[in-house]
């Protein structure tokens, strides 16, 4: 007899006995302190309608709205069912309401021919663990219409919205009485911003290798996202303030809260109205320290919003600023209800290109500068009250991606414009600073994709002529 | 003169090349009359029997003058101790001396923030650093040897030295480079025991202006030697140094085997003297192969050599080690920078047969002060055995070519010229020494 399956279990419903008995899961269900679930699972309802499923306590009800439930493919099932072409797993999420116990419940599936029913006991986790959990599974994820529009109705509705909610949970309670440690504080004419993840040693490196390029970098502030480096963080910071008498201050927050969150503390609290974003991996370079250094010393307009030259090396553009492009995605053969079908026959992603990628440098091109449809956050520049008018980064992004593109679009909105300024020129050693290497970031950034064109893209749909590559090229015809 | 010496290792406690030069240099400091003091960094295991509780600077007890440095969190990629305790210690340290010149030995386990705290603790000094190895430009132990393969590298460049380090990317090496050169910067003055090391070092990015050589110098133990005596066979050869991987002992029982496979070896005889010492220091692949090549030696039958593994010497027992050998071998597979070995070698007139590579290339000149084969050779140096052994005149020419090398007053003296010549500008204020609330 074939084996279903281990996390199989059998279907009961004594007041079901119309319906029919639905095959299925619940492999793991999770529910974390600030009220949300998440349940992990599959069912074999094949030609039956989208499921209804209800998560109950004894008392109160969680109805999981339909977008907050991802159907997704299960090879282990389909080969154990001997099915392909379903969609069998699920990942739903969603908030409790009040007053749900996390005792032990009782999962129902309800088609309408057939019902999937299980009682057990909810595994007690962290928002973070709950997060990470969720966005692991999402990460790899396929699905027989294709996994952007399996995922686009999902994290664009309730989904996402649960998943958003979680994470700012999340942020509220690692970031709340965070601790700073300041060496040497005084009155500065700049503050540098860089966020840690998975190692303090840009603490020993930046300061010292931006001081012997000759830059004023006023004082330099690092959010230790994550709490196994914040040690060395502080001790690396006390030794190079005291041997340079540099100013450094390390914020410590209790988990990773993301590129936003963490730049969104460290500019509150800054010593000076000038704030410098800048990568744990963004270096001088010392063929253009000099022109960096007058760059920064140079008299700017407030409400512009900065960014630079990025180089993989002295020779070689890295990009000079990001525009906005998008893709899209069509629908694939599927067989998981009608209803899906007309939902989500293609989707639009806004994608983030970069201008200059990876091109020779051409010093000629870049006399003066020249506008961006957005700056990236490896490094940027701003003044701080056109910053918190716009209440900062976005707490709607995981971890990170897509935060600093969103800044740079709600700035040319509001504020006035973003732009490349070309003495600001800077190596940037990609993916070298943060160790952000598993697959939750690989869900993040994947999610904040969606959330990112949930936010933008009608606006882009309306202002693909200024907010696309074309925008730069339009700029260089004038100029020529 | 107000001299601080700072040295990674003491020779009491680990003999090398590089402790045993600073030592002696302090040695000269004090021998000419100046107040000096000499601190030597250690290693962590050393803590247990010369560290006291919570210290991290310590009087060596029983050495006047002298102490032992505990650096804290010391990290091996970016030379770097990245604890403020210990560099504030340092310090402090030099702030109470108040030297008027701090010479650095090394960087390894001092960590190169060392020097910039030795700025701060004595702006007006002259700063100066003597190279050892080259470890700021090769994290495989400062060697320039690939550590896949063991070939001879050239020149560090991101990508060679990834592809010996493969969890470090490319830029990883630039960044460390770019560090290094900062902090070194802080120095006025670089010292080279060679041309070669000091091109090294050059080409690498160090400031010219800042660089001079002075060779390294020994204090002369050769007083009541006989630097002309030798066997009448002339077919004793010496290995004299660290028994480890890159100093190439097996070469030289490579180049005895082929020796006597092809019937090579003079009626006399051979005799291979082994003085060798940090053993455990070598690998255990090198070690297996030494001893591989051992057994085959002794596999073959009458071949005539004799291998005699003397062990490890102190500096006293020099001479009785060097009266009973003709000739001594320096078969180094790396960038051997100087040769003290040589040096030693030419104390007591014994001439030298060395590898033709890195510092031994530019010191030792063939018929004029000894005798070079092709580095990592076997066959070039059985060739060159064959040759010499027996050859009174070539031993003679070499014998009269082998000056008395620099004592460590000479060395002294060359780095007081040196540190005269250097007027700090003058400096702007420093910031105070300020203690965390």
């Amino acid at each position: 007899m074939r084996q279903l399956p281990a996390s199989l279990e059998s279907p009961v419903g004594d007041d079901e006995t119309a319906r029919r008995a639905l095959d299925g899961a619940l492999d793991h269900i999770f529910i974390s302190p600030n009220g949300t679930a998440l349940l992990l699972g599959w069912l074999s309802d094949e030609g039956n309608g989208p499921p209804v499923m209800r998560l109950h306590d004894g008392g109160e009800v969680l109805t999981f709205p339909p977008t907050g439930i991802l159907r997704y493919a299960r090879e282990d099932v389909a080969d154990e069912l001997g099915v392909d072409g379903y969609d069998y797993g699920f990942v739903a999420l969603a908030k409790l309401p009040d007053g749900f116990a996390p005792g032990r419940v009782r999962l129902e599936a309800n088609t309408s021919v057939s019902i999937f029913q299980v009682e057990t006991e909810p595994e007690l986790t962290s928002d973070k663990r709950l997060l990470d959990t969720f966005l692991k599974a999402i990460a790899g994820i396929q699905a027989h219409a294709g996994r952007e529009i399996a995922l686009n109705a999902f994290l664009t509705q309730a989904g996402g919205a649960a998943a958003i909610d979680l994470f700012q949970a999340h942020v509220a309670v690692s970031s709340a009485g965070f601790h700073i440690e300041r060496f040497r504080p005084r009155s500065v004419a700049r503050s540098f911003v860089t966020v840690l993840f998975g190692s303090a040693e840009p603490v020993m490196m930046q300061p010292v290798l931006f001081r012997s390029a000759g830059i004023d970098f006023g004082e330099w502030i690092y959010v230790c996202n994550s709490p196994a480096d914040a040690q060395a963080a502080l001790r690396y910071a006390r030794l190079i303030s005291d041997l340079w008498d540099v100013s450094i201050s390390v914020i410590l927050v209790n988990d990773n809260v993301g590129f936003g969150a963490a730049n969104n503390l460290a500019v509150a609290a800054a010593a000076s109205d000038t704030i410098v974003l800048v990568n744990p991996d963004v270096y001088p370079i010392a063929e253009y320290a000099a022109l960096l250094k007058e760059g920064f010393v140079r008299e700017k307009p407030d409400m512009v919003l900065r960014g630079g030259l990025l180089f993989y090396d002295p020779d070689n553009l890295m990009h000079s600023g990001m525009y906005l492009d998008d893709d899209i995605f069509v629908m694939n053969h599927g067989v998981n209800g009608a209803d899906a079908v007309k939902a989500s026959s293609c989707c639009r992603l806004l994608r983030v290109e970069h201008y200059d990628k990876g091109v020779p440098f051409s010093p000629g091109a870049w006399k003066t500068s020249m506008p961006a449809t957005a700056v990236t956050g490896a490094f940027m520049t701003f003044e701080r009250g056109a910053f918190e008018k716009l209440g900062g980064f976005s707490g709607d992004y995981i971890y990170g991606h897509y935060e600093d593109a969103d800044l740079c679009l709600r700035w040319a909105q509001h504020n006035k414009q973003v732009q490349i300024d070309p003495a600001l020129r800077l190596v940037h050693l990609e993916g070298q600073g943060a160790k952000a290497h598993g697959a939750e970031y690989s869900g993040a950034a994947l999610a904040n994709r969606f959330f990112f064109t949930a936010r933008h893209g009608a606006f882009f749909e309306g202002h693909r002529q200024s907010l696309g590559r074309k925008k730069r090229m339009r700029e260089l015809a004038f100029r020529i | 003169m107000r001299i601080l010496h700072v040295s990674y290792l003491h020779p009491a406690i680990t003999p090398g090349g590089a402790q045993q030069v600073a030592f002696e240099l302090f040695q000269a400091s004090i021998d000419q009359g100046h107040q000096a003091l000499l601190i030597s960094a250690l290693e962590i295991g050393h803590e247990d029997a010369f560290g006291k509780p919570g210290a991290p600077i310590v009087p060596f007890h029983g050495q006047p003058n002298q102490y032992l440095f505990f650096p804290q969190f010391y990290e091996f990629p970016h030379l770097s101790t990245g604890d403020w305790r210990s560099v504030q210690f340092f310090r402090e340290f030099v702030e109470h001396f108040s030297p008027d010149i701090i010479h650095f030995h090394h960087y390894h386990r001092i960590g190169v923030e060392c020097i910039r705290a030795a700025r701060l603790g004595a702006p007006h000094a002259v700063i100066s650093l003597s190279f050892h190895e080259m470890l700021a430009i090769c994290m495989a132990d400062g060697q320039m040897v690939t550590t896949k393969d063991r070939q001879l590298c050239h020149a560090a460049t991101p990508l060679g030295c990834h592809l010996c380090f493969n969890h470090l990317r490319p830029e990883f090496f630039t960044l460390r480079m770019q560090r290094l050169q900062a902090l070194l910067d802080e120095c006025d003055v670089f010292v080279f025991p060679s041309e070669f090391l000091s091109d090294r070092y050059l080409s690498w990015g160090l400031s010219g202006s800042k660089s001079v050589v002075i060779p390294n110098g020994q204090i002369d133990l050769s007083a009541s030697f006989n630097r002309a005596s030798h066997s009448k066979a002339l077919n004793r050869f010496g290995f004299f140094g660290q028994f480890i991987d890159n100093k190439g002992i097996d070469i030289v029982l490579e180049a005895l085997i082929l020796l006597a496979r092809e019937k090579r070896v003079p009626t006399g005889g051979i005799i291979f003297e082994i003085n060798g010492s940090s053993k455990n220091f070598a690998s255990g692949v090198y070690l297996e192969r030494i001893q591989q090549l051992l057994e085959t030696l002794s596999s073959m039958e009458n071949t005539g050599i004799r291998i005699i593994d003397r062990g490890r010497y102190d500096r006293h027992e020099l001479a009785g080690r060097m009266a009973t050998v003709d000739w001594v071998l320096v078969p180094s597979t790396w960038w051997e920078v100087f040769g003290l070995v040589v040096s030693e070698a030419w104390m007591f007139g014994r001439p030298v047969i060395a590898a033709a590579i890195g510092g031994l290339a530019e010191r030792v000149k063939d018929d004029v002060n000894g005798y070079t084969f092709s580095p990592r050779d076997p066959r070039s140096l059985a060739d060159l055995i064959g040759e010499l052994i027996g050859n009174e005149e070539r031993w003679e020419t070499a014998h009269a070519g082998c000056e008395r090398p620099w004592t460590h007053i000479d060395m002294f003296n060359a780095h007081v010229s040196i540190w005269q010549e250097i007027r700090r500008p003058k400096i702007p204020p420093l910031p105070p020494l300020k203690r965390q609330a």
